[in-house]
């Protein structure tokens, strides 16, 4: 196995923020589909 | 029973079936693929711009024409006899029922590699040997060998021997079989049912690839920055067409299904709720699996590799060498399976309702007809599919430049027929939430000059490749400086040009049946 590479604070920021804002605009499409049923 | 007055059961069930038709081979490979190459974690910088100024606005711009055009039918050209007439009329319908069905011919190819891959890992038919008895090279050697073999790419016409094409087949008919059933029990059922599932199986995979120990190091192939990158204007490019083909814009699905939705119905938080589910298997699955573990295990030739490269050889490749890899690369193989027949099938349905309202054909005939003309024109991409020839040259005429002919198409009428005012208004009208007033600025002053900006690039930078494609004498000459065969750089060459003339005939004889069609509904009319 290969590991010589670390993760910088960058690296970090961006895969955390990246992840939390697909996953919020998915929460909220969600919260919004849901307070509407048909 | 017939397709175009069935409708859809709910609105999770077209919001599931369109995203569906979007999350495909492109989430899981093609994303993670072009992150790595154009700067890493800085790629999500030109790739949210891009699906704030491009992905959102034309997937709204499609759900909205598709609402709008469906007092006048449910497939692209009679919808789109809401907005033009004509010549132009005849050749957007034209290129709206060919995408889909022409994507499907070799789509469906590329399908049946990864039910393949479902079975040989299950049956323990894939053995690349280990890392550590034979060595990483010789592992991906095997695979590479393995892939080749198996899809016949060493070889034209070797597919028709290989076990491949059982595999085909059964992707074939499964396909047919699910657009038999029509819309609400055949492709609704469908997407209920594999969407979660590719969920829960990504979700598994995705748990045993962050466990791995040392799995930081590959995070930070896919994630750390390289700002420098961010300075070429290709980066910016590619994340766009990322973006684009990603949310299966412009290929006119979302148009065709929701012609179904009546003015009551919400266009606004269905469009954004099927492009948000996209993403999310974009960016969850596709960023954190697939190059994390590939460069864990192969290390940094993992950027070199295309995304058929990444799919299907050094994947393999991965798993094999992995603790339990043939149970964790079944599961993965099966999400991509999942991933590409739920995209296959929605890619049918345009074509079977052309069929059903152009010519008054019940379900069983329209299903019959377009499964001879997709099966004819199946059988010479996977025959001719040394060093993938036809499928290449299909895919980027098709694939490519003809869906961003047709986005450019639909973004400008929306522009310049609807209005962008005229056209949020319309929107608005019983939707769940208000059209964005920051996407109808985008809209009205960025989207369809950007649009129309970025597939000039594209052509740019690609189309000189792919002429010289077509050119026996340069490519023979090539392959010589290369040190390679020139007579199999010329049959290539040749492979290439009877592709694009028979994209061209195709074109006229599709022509020629929407203006048949037209001619019957005029007919009806007047009558």
């Amino acid at each position: 196995m290969t590991g010589e590479v670390s993760m910088n604070w960058q690296g970090v920021t961006i895969m955390i923020s990246s992840l939390a804002l697909v996953i919020a605009l998915s929460l909220y499409c969600v919260y919004h589909l849901v307070r509407n049923r048909e | 029973m017939n397709s175009s007055n069935e409708g859809w059961a709910s609105r999770i069930g077209l919001i599931l079936a369109v995203a569906s038709g979007a999350i495909g081979l492109g989430n899981f490979l093609r994303f993670p693929g072009q992150a790595v190459q154009n700067g890493g974690g800085a790629f999500m910088v030109p790739y949210i711009i891009s699906f704030l100024i491009l992905g959102i606005p034309v997937c709204l711009v499609e759900w909205t024409m598709g609402r709008m055009g469906g007092s006048h039918g449910r497939s692209f050209p009679f919808i789109f006899k809401e907005f033009l007439k004509g010549y132009p009329l005849r050749i957007s319908g034209t290129i709206g029922v060919m995408i889909p069905v022409m994507i499907y011919v070799y789509y469906v190819f590329i399908e049946s590699w990864c039910l393949a891959y479902v079975y040989y890992f299950l049956t323990g038919g894939l053995s690349l040997g280990s890392s550590e008895a034979s060595g990483t090279a010789e592992v991906i050697a095997h695979s590479s060998d393995f892939f080749m073999n198996l899809t016949g790419a060493k070889e034209n016409g070797s597919s028709f021997e290989s076990s491949i094409f059982i595999f085909f087949l059964l992707c074939f008919f499964f396909n047919f079989f699910l657009v038999y059933r029509g819309l609400q029990k055949g492709l609704e059922a469908f997407a209920k049912l594999a969407i979660p599932l590719m969920g829960i199986c990504s979700m598994i995979v995705l748990i045993r690839v962050l466990t791995i120990p040392g799995i930081e190091s590959g995070l930070a192939v896919m994630w750390n920055p390289d700002w420098s990158l961010l300075a070429e204007p290709k980066v910016w490019i590619n994340a766009a067409g990322q973006i684009f083909f990603s949310l299966s814009t412009g290929f006119g699905i979302a148009l065709v299904f929701s012609s179904f939705l009546k003015k009551k119905d919400d266009v606004v938080l269905s469009s954004l709720s099927s492009a948000s589910l996209n993403e999310f298997a974009e960016v969850v699955f596709g960023g954190m699996i697939t190059i994390p573990v590939a460069f864990l295990f192969l290390g940094a030739t993992v950027t070199a590799f295309g995304t058929f490269g990444m799919g299907f050889i050094a994947l393999p490749a991965v798993f094999s060498m992995m603790p339990g890899g043939n149970i964790f690369g079944a599961l993965w193989y099966f999400v991509l399976f999942l991933a590409a027949l739920t995209s296959s099938v929605t890619m049918l349905q345009p074509g079977v309702l052309f069929l059903e309202e152009g010519f008054k054909l019940n379900r069983k005939k329209s299903s019959f007809l377009l499964f001879i003309f997709t099966f004819t024109l199946c059988l010479p991409i996977v025959y001719f599919n040394k060093d993938f020839a036809a499928l290449d040259i299909a895919d980027f005429y098709v694939g490519t430049i003809l869906i961003y002919i047709l986005a450019s198409i639909q973004i400008f009428v929306f522009y310049f027929k609807v209005g962008v005012d005229k056209g949020v208004e319309y929107a608005n009208e019983g939707s769940i939430l208000p059209f964005p007033k920051v996407i109808q600025w985008i809209l009205k002053y960025i989207t369809p000059w950007f649009l129309l900006f970025v597939f000039l690039s594209f052509c740019y930078m690609n189309l000189p490749e792919y002429l010289d494609k077509m050119n026996p004498e340069k490519m023979g000459q090539l392959a010589l400086l290369e040190g390679k065969s020139a007579h199999d750089a010329e049959v290539k060459a040749y492979i290439a040009r009877y592709v694009v003339v028979g994209i061209i005939l195709i074109f006229f004889l599709l022509y020629a049946v929407v203006s048949r069609a037209f001619f019957l509904r005029e007919k009806k009319e007047s009558v």
